[in-house]
């Protein structure tokens, strides 16, 4: 039972993890035909950034989080525009153009800073105990905390002036320069979005695991199975279902770990990712 | 006159692979065979993507296991290398209709993406069967492979084989594509499956042959990479493995004949040009992946189309 459970609240964070992956790719494949896979890359640099914020200029880590996620998302739509804003539609090309992205932040941060695994060091705040079972603080702070990123990521395209704007782009992007949306300014906004999605999730790597600079790809193959899964159910790009896909898939491969050995947790991940595209396709979607 | 030009070119070329160990080091040659063995893993994946359309994050998978499959029968079995890759062959044929299938029922890009789950847990399986496989310590493929009693062994008669094999492989898709139905199916499903389904092309049909034949020809690079690496790890064949041909693919040009060969060319002799220090060297690599698909968006071989018909690039191809 205390197995079970300590199963569950470790899944429960990896998925959070997807989840937030999932959603900062989910925006940019939505509205822009991309498929970024330096999307875990810049989950990893929004880390080191805060990492980095933390060492040298010993800003207090309120503080540095928010300028080090910040950062990232500015980075990365700074980057979009002189690359996916070019390709935008285009899925191979842009997945392309994301991969060769990915070579380029993964390698010039082991030059930077070397593949040493980096900490962002907190108090650690203790662990609860649930019935038998230990659980850290800090991973359910972390759970709620990109629970609560979704509410705001939702609050934001529901009630927001540029959120409005960014699901007109997302209907019809002609219609909605049409109306007088402003095009390069909605794709300015759904990356710096999605860059701040991902330096969350990589805030939350460094503080809960460690940092390096080659862990990207196992958690953009995973968001991306998620946005896969949870489109399959509601349309691709919708947040809600990619969120809850991204949990989905981080239970099963915990569970599924505690059930059988560690290392055929990707197995699980996969499994799950095929039998719902099927079961999807099945339903007529 | 074009088909003419087109056609001096193509003997020149071939005229001027099989003198080339004539005049290279042997160093080049490796490097060359390297690449050809790689052309004609990325000739099958321009089978599936450039040529039908889909897409498949397991084709290096499916090159892992041919590999593994032939090299197992070999080391293990006994079997002469021939058989082993007509085995291997075969195997990968047969699995590749066994997870294409399911797939079938998954529309547009879907159905290549269902393969992402197929490329991962191939090489989890590769890693985790230890006993079998090795494991992450890799398999030693130490026999030299001999084919009609010729031992292959010194790099001018890999150079050869490859090239041979590379040429057959090309032609027989080449024939395909352009003198068959189903090269047309292909380019219907890809140009638009519902189109296609109203004019009466089976899209299903065309999409697994498509699958079935852009992962044989997979395992049969992979089957020849084993003998010539000597050595293999499941690592490489896993999704990143993928990327990279399809990169080559890309680069080269999808859905041309000469794409493939170009492109496995560039990606694998820039790496081996830019000696730098290996993070330094694939921070370039990426670089000019990002500058070469926004200047050339269509490869190598549509900047050499655009050209010959001093046109935009109006042509769906």
């Amino acid at each position: 039972m205390a197995a079970l459970l300590q199963a569950v609240l470790n899944g429960l964070a990896l998925g959070s993890f997807y989840g937030l992956v999932g959603i900062g790719l989910a925006v940019t494949f939505g509205l822009w035909g991309i498929l970024n896979l330096a999307q875990g890359e810049f989950m990893v640099l929004g880390g080191y950034l805060v990492w980095m914020l933390l060492g040298t200029l010993h800003l207090p880590l309120p503080f540095a989080a928010p300028v080090g996620i910040v950062c990232t998302g500015l980075l990365m739509a700074l980057v979009a525009r002189g690359t996916f804003h070019f390709t935008q539609r285009d899925l191979v090309n842009g997945f392309i153009i994301s991969s060769g992205l990915s070579l380029v932040i993964q390698n010039g941060l082991e030059l930077a800073v070397t593949g040493a695994a980096r900490e962002i060091h907190v108090p650690s705040l203790g662990s609860l105990r649930v019935f038998g079972a230990s659980i850290p603080v800090l991973r359910c702070l972390f759970i709620g905390l990109s629970v609560v990123s979704l509410a705001a990521a939702l609050w934001i395209l529901g009630r927001t002036r540029i959120g409005r704007q960014i699901r007109a782009a997302a209907c019809n992007i002609d219609g909605a320069k049409f109306v007088g949306v402003n095009a390069d300014r909605v794709e300015a906004a759904s990356y710096v979005f999605s860059g701040m999605l991902a330096a969350l999730a990589g805030v939350g790597l460094g503080v809960l695991f460690v940092l390096t600079p080659y862990l990207g790809a196992r958690y953009v193959l995973k968001g991306f199975a998620a946005v896969l899964l949870g489109g399959a159910y509601r349309g691709l790009g919708n947040i809600t279902s990619t969120f809850v896909a991204g949990l989905a898939i981080g239970l099963v491969e915990s569970v599924g770990t505690a059930l059988t050995a560690a290392q055929w947790q990707d197995l699980f991940a996969y499994a799950l990712l095929y039998a719902g595209l099927l079961v999807a396709s099945k339903a007529g979607r | 006159m074009k088909s003419q030009t087109r056609l001096l070119v193509i003997g020149v070329s071939v005229l001027l692979g099989f003198i080339l160990p004539l005049v290279a080091s042997e160093y080049t040659l490796t490097v060359l065979s390297l690449a050809l063995i790689y052309a004609i893993i990325a000739t099958g994946y321009n089978v599936l993507f450039g040529y039908a359309g889909q897409f498949s994050f397991g084709h290096m998978a499916f090159a892992g296991l041919g590999a593994y499959t032939c090299s197992l029968l070999v080391t293990k079995g006994g079997w002469p290398y021939v058989w082993a890759l007509l085995a291997g062959m075969t195997t990968v044929s047969f699995l590749a209709a066994a997870v294409g299938y399911p797939g079938l029922a998954l529309r547009g890009h879907f159905f290549g993406i269902s393969t992402l789950a197929v490329g991962e847990s191939v090489v989890l399986l590769l890693t985790n069967l230890e006993r079998l496989t090795g494991g992450t310590q890799g398999l030693l493929v130490l026999q030299r492979p001999r084919i009609l009693g010729f031992e292959i062994s010194s790099p001018e008669a890999w150079y050869y084989t490859v090239l041979t094999v590379f040429l057959c492989v090309t032609l027989v898709v080449w024939i395909v594509i352009t003198k068959t139905t189903l090269g047309k199916a292909w380019i219907a499903v890809r140009g638009d499956e519902d189109l296609a389904e109203a004019l009466g092309v089976h899209s299903k049909v065309a999409k697994l042959t498509a699958f079935v034949v852009g992962s044989t020809l997979a395992a049969l690079g992979g089957c020849l990479y084993a003998p010539f690496m000597s050595c293999l790890t499941p690592e490489q064949f896993g999704v990143s493995g993928t990327i990279e041909v399809l990169m080559m693919v890309l680069i080269g040009g999808r859905g041309t004949v000469v794409g493939p060969l170009l492109g496995s060319l560039l990606l694998t002799w820039v790496p081996q040009v830019l000696r730098m220090g290996p993070q330094l060297r694939l921070v370039t690599y990426g670089l000019i992946l990002v500058v070469v698909i926004l200047v050339m968006p269509r490869g190598v071989m549509g900047l050499v189309e655009r050209r010959r018909e001093g046109t935009s690039v109006a042509r769906v191809s």
